[in-house]
């Protein structure tokens, strides 16, 4: 069975891309995300390969790693906080739910996105 | 014609049709005090059981009917007794009825009403109708009978100790079928002798004992081939005889001593010696249901005794296992009370009774005899359970009976195989800790009995229960007993049939991986042996197997090496343990090359390269060289398809950037190897976007002998860019053409804005203005939408780009 290395998804107001990211040259870099998102032509971009959660705004467009929900081995990190995201989308606002796991707690974090 | 059904049905309507008669006659001479006539019509309904016609369902709904009339009468019996209207000579006048059954029914009646009023000798009514219904021996009459004797008396059973003024102990001689004459002319004792709660058991256990006579005789009667018909009959019937049993457990006064001493004893004789193999076995049941456990607890021996010697066809086990399970659930109820006391070595008994059981019966099916020692391991397991040994015996004479019987290579779907099986998942699922199961010295052997099916599946069970208790194993020899015991999963058996269910094979092989993340020493160096164990073991697997296995083992090695790095100011030897460990690694990703894997060999070592590049212990620069050539040769000689090269060059590019540990003399060859690579890929648009990845390599690639800090070299860069314009001018396809162009534009603006000087802005303008040019000429569809979206987007950026002021550019003269 073999997956598309890029995809994109309508979900609502919002393109949604998603891409592995070990594609992506550098690994883990703004700009070269951006590169990806512009081709893509999306609004929200979906990356993981390093295992660590991130989400931000760039140029009016949100990025976000989930992380690793088992929190899995990476060679770029050698600690790694289990986590996943769950999105909320509702018209043109996207809420974000961070859930990560920081010891034994599990810790939340909502991240607002609007669409422009 | 009717069937046997209907046949039935007339004859139970005719029968109570009668009795509604009489009954309703009854009444109305009663109403009138004409008890003699009533007692006439009584008699009548009565002669309606004298029936051998109905079956016993249909006698019981007819004697259910009567027996409610009945009470009508014990009433009014009992109303005029109370008035003080005895009737003289009751008990005797009742005998005067012509037949013996209604008889003897109005006898009971009578008898108990002369109780309830405190006439005569309660113990002496009792003892005579007890031993007055001895008159019917037919069997299917006299089990009714007896049961109406025993309904009747239900509540009126003497239930005291033996008075310590010893009432006169009258010894009754074994009454005549006709009463004692002139019994109600016995009235000297003053105090109607109440009789005691031995008295009580005396009378059920004749009872029981004639009444099992009589079920017993049920089976002889009548002709062979009405036998099965016969035997469910009579199972009908069980819970008559079996309500005898109830009543004496009823009996408050009955303690642990009597029962030990005057209950057991009788009812186990009338067991065993009436050698009928339905009695045997519901009674000994009922026996095990009805009284308490302490009871059973200090009567252990002479139980399991009893049941040596019962008639082979009864299903012994189920017996057994019906007394252990009720102990085991007794055991457990935590009251402190409640426990087993020392003395009663319950392990021992059973297991020594149930090996004398086993003995005498050379027929008892294997399957059987496992269930007997399911049964014991349970008991071992809740009432034992720190003695592991308790469980380790079981197993042990288990395997010496199928060694005995010679038993070997049990079909899975057979039913000794299953019943194994499940003793073998016991312990498994008891403890919950794979590592008690090394433990039982006969676990392993037991294990060589089954076949590869049910190997497989007992092993799985193993498996899935330690991931799912999440069970470390810290040492290697534990490594070894574990992956011994899952032989099937590990290494192909020499039983193993040929084909297997890809799918299946994939799930159990990923158990197999998460399995190895529980190997975890509890030091650095006893995890080294751990893996090293492990990996000895699935390195046998066959090649179907080690993609799934050993690169997990590989993963836990990189884990480990950076376990001694952080710990390197505890261990002098650290540098030469990580040194070890890669050496370790190489040879386990070179096994997975041997089995013509590629892509997997690959990315394990670029994963290893990058763990390699950030831990310094000695010569880690050769090591990682070592690492990214091993990838390269892989990427060279094994990738064929294009599309799969230019993911893996992609790959190697990408990992390459993120290494600084190469000095110059190793990172200069790397650099030339993996431009030169991209370059000589087959199909134009992979050679141009291969040559954009490349340029990273140039700028953001990082030297050791720049103490770690980014080459930034703008001149190869912009080589690398306009190489890259080059080639995807040369592509035929326009739209394909249009689309490298727009993503080397976003290359230029990716390095520009990153302060790369040597990207002019004019060829920034350039490529804008092709571009431009260009995008019209396409077709439109699907593609050419999205090429046109891209190349907005990135207009879109540069426009914003330009109105923010930044130090590493400046987009001054850009013409977006």
């Amino acid at each position: 069975m073999s997956y598309p290395e890029l995809k994109v998804v309508t979900v609502g107001q919002f393109r949604i891309g998603l891409c592995h990211g070990h594609q992506v040259v550098p690994w883990d870099d703004t700009e070269s995300l951006a590169l990806i998102q512009r081709q893509l032509d999306v609004d929200i971009l979906i990356t993981g390969h390093t295992h660590k959660f991130q989400a931000f705004e760039h140029e009016e467009k949100f990025y976000i790693n989930p992380g690793s929900i088992t929190g899995a081995y990476s060679p770029l990190d050698s600690k790694v906080a289990p986590s996943f995201v769950l999105l909320d989308i509702q018209q043109s606002t996207v809420i974000a739910y961070v859930y990560q796991l920081v010891g034994e707690e599990v810790k939340v974090e909502r991240i607002e996105y609007k669409k422009c | 014609m009717m069937t046997p059904q209907e046949e039935q049905e007339k004859l139970l309507e005719e029968a109570l049709t009668v009795v509604r008669t009489q009954s309703f006659q009854m009444k109305r001479c009663l109403d009138k005090s004409k008890l003699m006539d009533g007692l006439k019509h009584a008699s009548n309904m009565l002669s309606e059981l004298r029936t051998s016609l109905l079956s016993p369902k249909s006698y019981y709904e007819l004697y259910m009917a009567i027996s409610d009339e009945l009470c009508h009468l014990e009433t009014y019996l009992l109303d005029e007794f109370s008035k003080g209207r005895k009737v003289t000579d009751l008990y005797e006048l009742v005998q005067y009825a012509g037949n013996i059954i209604p008889r003897l029914y109005l006898l009971i009646t009578v008898g108990v009403v002369y109780i309830k009023s405190n006439e005569l000798s309660r113990k002496d009514i009792l003892k005579d109708l007890v031993e007055m219904c001895r008159g019917v021996q037919h069997p299917l009459r006299g089990l009714f009978l007896r049961n109406y004797l025993l309904q009747c008396t239900k509540n009126v059973l003497p239930d005291a100790e033996e008075d310590a003024e010893g009432g006169e102990v009258s010894v009754m001689s074994h009454a005549a079928p006709r009463a004692i004459a002139g019994l109600n002319k016995m009235v000297n004792s003053s105090d109607a002798d109440a009789g005691t709660v031995r008295d009580s058991i005396d009378f059920i256990q004749l009872n029981f004992a004639e009444m099992n006579k009589l079920w017993v005789r049920m089976q002889h009667q009548g002709h062979s081939r009405d036998r099965e018909k016969r035997e469910q009959e009579r199972r009908e019937l069980r819970i008559l005889v079996g309500t005898n049993l109830v009543r004496l457990s009823q009996l408050e006064c009955v303690d642990v001593e009597k029962y030990k001493k005057l209950v057991l004893p009788g009812v186990l004789e009338q067991v065993v010696s009436c050698k009928d193999a339905i009695a045997q076995e519901y009674l000994m049941e009922c026996v095990i249901q009805v009284f308490p456990d302490e009871y059973h607890l200090q009567t252990l021996n002479s139980f399991l005794h009893a049941c040596v010697d019962l008639h082979p066809d009864v299903n012994i086990k189920n017996v057994i296992i019906a007394l252990i399970d009720r102990l085991a659930q007794f055991s457990r109820k935590g009251d402190v009370a409640r426990t087993i006391p020392m003395e009663i070595q319950l392990f021992d008994i059973f297991s020594q009774q149930i090996s004398l059981i086993i003995q005498n019966r050379p027929d008892m099916p294997p399957e059987d005899i496992v269930s007997l020692q399911v049964a014991l391991i349970n008991l071992a397991l809740k009432c034992y359970p720190t003695k592991l040994d308790y469980v380790d015996k079981v197993l042990e004479t288990t395997e010496e009976i199928f060694h005995r019987l010679n038993l070997d290579h049990l079909d899975a779907a057979s039913a000794v195989s299953r019943e194994l099986a499940r003793l073998m998942k016991i312990p498994i699922d008891s403890y919950n800790n794979v590592l008690e199961l090394l433990k039982l010295e006969h676990y392993g052997p037991l294990m060589e009995y089954f076949d590869y099916q049910a190997r497989k599946s007992i092993s799985t069970h193993l498996i899935l229960n330690a991931l799912e208790n999440e069970t470390v194993i810290p040492s290697p020899e534990q490594v070894e007993g574990i992956l011994n015991i899952v032989g099937p999963l590990v290494q192909d058996q020499s039983d193993q049939p040929e084909m297997d269910d890809e799918e299946d094979f994939a799930e159990e092989q990923g158990y197999m991986g998460r399995f190895i993340h529980l190997l975890s020493g509890d030091t650095p160096d006893q995890q080294y042996l751990v893996l090293s164990t492990a990996r000895k073991h699935f390195g046998n697997g066959g090649n179907r197997r080690i993609r799934h296995t050993l690169p997990p083992i590989v993963f836990a090695a990189y884990r480990l090496a950076l376990k001694y790095y952080q710990l390197r100011e505890e261990d002098e030897k650290w540098e030469k343990k990580c040194g070890k460990i890669f050496q370790f690694c190489h040879q386990t990703i070179g096994a997975l090359m041997k089995a013509e894997l590629t892509e997997l060999p690959l990315r394990l070592f670029l994963q290893g390269a990058l763990v390699i590049s950030q831990l310094d212990f000695e010569n880690h620069e050769t090591v990682a060289y070592e690492f990214m050539s091993q990838a390269f040769t892989l990427y060279e000689d094994e990738i064929s398809d294009s599309k799969a090269q230019l993911a893996a060059i992609t790959l190697i590019v990408s990992t390459f950037e993120k290494i600084s540990c190469f000095g110059e003399e190793n990172h200069e060859p790397l650099r030339t190897q993996c431009t030169l690579a991209a370059s000589k890929l087959l199909k134009k648009p992979d050679q141009c976007r291969g040559v954009v990845v490349c340029s990273h390599m140039f700028w953001s690639g990082k030297s050791k002998d720049r103490a770690g800090k980014e080459l930034r070299d703008g001149k190869r860069v912009v080589e690398c860019l306009k190489k890259a314009g080059r080639i995807a001018n040369q592509c035929m396809d326009k739209s394909v053409q249009v689309q490298l162009y727009v993503e080397i534009l976003n290359s230029q603006i990716y390095f520009y804005e990153n302060g790369c000087s040597e990207i002019q802005v004019s060829s920034i303008n350039e490529l804008i203005a092709k571009i431009r040019e260009d995008l019209p000429n396409l077709e439109s569809n699907d593609e050419s939408d999205q090429i046109n979206k891209h190349f907005a987007n990135t207009i879109t950026h540069l426009k914003i780009a330009k109105l923010q002021s930044s130090s590493n550019f400046s987009y001054d003269g850009l013409d977006p």
